[in-house]
């Protein structure tokens, strides 16, 4: 349990679902000279609510934070696929850019909170505020070239490969042609 | 008649442009044996170059009547078309002044995409 008394509130609200009233508290136990182990349990804790809130960026951030910290952090066991994934991805990235390039603090002066995502209806108990204790079905998120790790994952990167394959096709078959002969007379067409 | 892949428009991969090309190399002999090639334009000036289908002799696919100029071997480029005959005879009289000094006829097949050579040899003997 942490000893920090924002961080244990923050841990028992986010257990509770109330995840609007998670960020501030926790930016407040930043506040409060944490523990290494608890700046991780912070940054992971932000990282949860970002990806709650569907905030791709700022989840991979808090998550880079987690990493920058203990480089052997996973997220734990029972965790929403959401997150896994959602970690999966910022580890990802996390190893091309080992420096350390991004800060991300719990949101001061948060945004105006996005409804997080309803869970579906599934056979669990649909009235039960714990998202992430029984994890729901996930959509599949939207993906962008910003949101995902590698570019070998872009769409672009495959079409500006299927380009350049089908313009090297068509240049060997054109190099491949018979070419003019230089005659001092002709070509004439045959039939 | 050879299977063609590209008889409308143009398939990429599968045969644009030219179907390939016959390249006739006129060589010619004067003056007996041993002697070399006649001049241009002193003993020739001109070649007329018909193309026939094998089995049609009598009106040709192409006829060219070429003024000549330089020395031989003269080279003279077909292109070979969609519906060219397997099999072709392609006929080079010679000519000085608008008269006939030589003439050689030489059948020959060809191959699909290539530059086909074919040589044609013309004997003027005894020379004009």
């Amino acid at each position: 349990m942490a000893k920090s008394p924002s961080l244990a509130k923050a841990q028992q609200l986010y257990g509770e679902s109330k995840f609007k009233r998670v960020l501030p508290l926790l930016n407040k136990a930043l506040r409060e000279s944490p523990s290494p182990r608890e700046e991780v349990q912070i940054y992971e804790l932000t990282a949860f609510v970002h990806v709650a809130f569907n905030r791709s960026q700022k989840a991979r951030a808090a998550f880079f934070e987690v990493l920058e910290r203990n480089p052997n952090y996973d997220v734990p066991a029972n965790s929403s696929p959401k997150i896994r994934k959602a970690f999966r991805q910022a580890k990802k990235r996390f190893r091309k850019k080992p420096q350390r390039t991004v800060v991300a603090a719990p949101d001061p002066d948060p945004e105006p909170e996005p409804a997080p995502e309803p869970a579906p209806a599934s056979t669990a108990d649909a009235t039960s505020k714990s998202d992430f204790d029984i994890p729901p079905p996930e959509p599949e998120l939207t993906r962008s070239a910003d949101e995902d790790g590698a570019f070998y994952e872009t769409w672009w990167f495959w079409t500006a490969v299927g380009v350049v394959a089908v313009g090297a096709g068509v240049g060997i078959a054109v190099a491949t042609q018979p070419g003019e002969p230089e005659t001092q007379f002709g070509p004439f067409p045959l039939p | 008649m050879m299977l063609r892949f590209a008889t409308v428009g143009c398939l990429v991969l599968a045969g644009c442009g030219a179907d390939g090309f016959i390249v006739l190399q006129i060589n010619t002999r004067c003056g007996g044996d041993g002697a070399g090639s006649c001049e241009i334009p002193n003993q020739v000036d001109e070649a007329i170059v018909e193309s026939y289908s094998s089995e049609d002799l009598t009106t040709p696919l192409v006829s060219e009547t070429l003024p000549l100029s330089g020395a031989f071997p003269i080279l003279v480029s077909l292109e070979i078309g969609e519906n060219t005959p397997a099999m072709l005879t392609e006929r080079v009289r010679l000519l000085l002044e608008g008269t006939e000094v030589g003439e050689q006829a030489v059948e020959h097949a060809w191959e699909d995409g290539k530059t086909n050579r074919v040589q044609v040899n013309v004997v003027i003997d005894p020379p004009p």
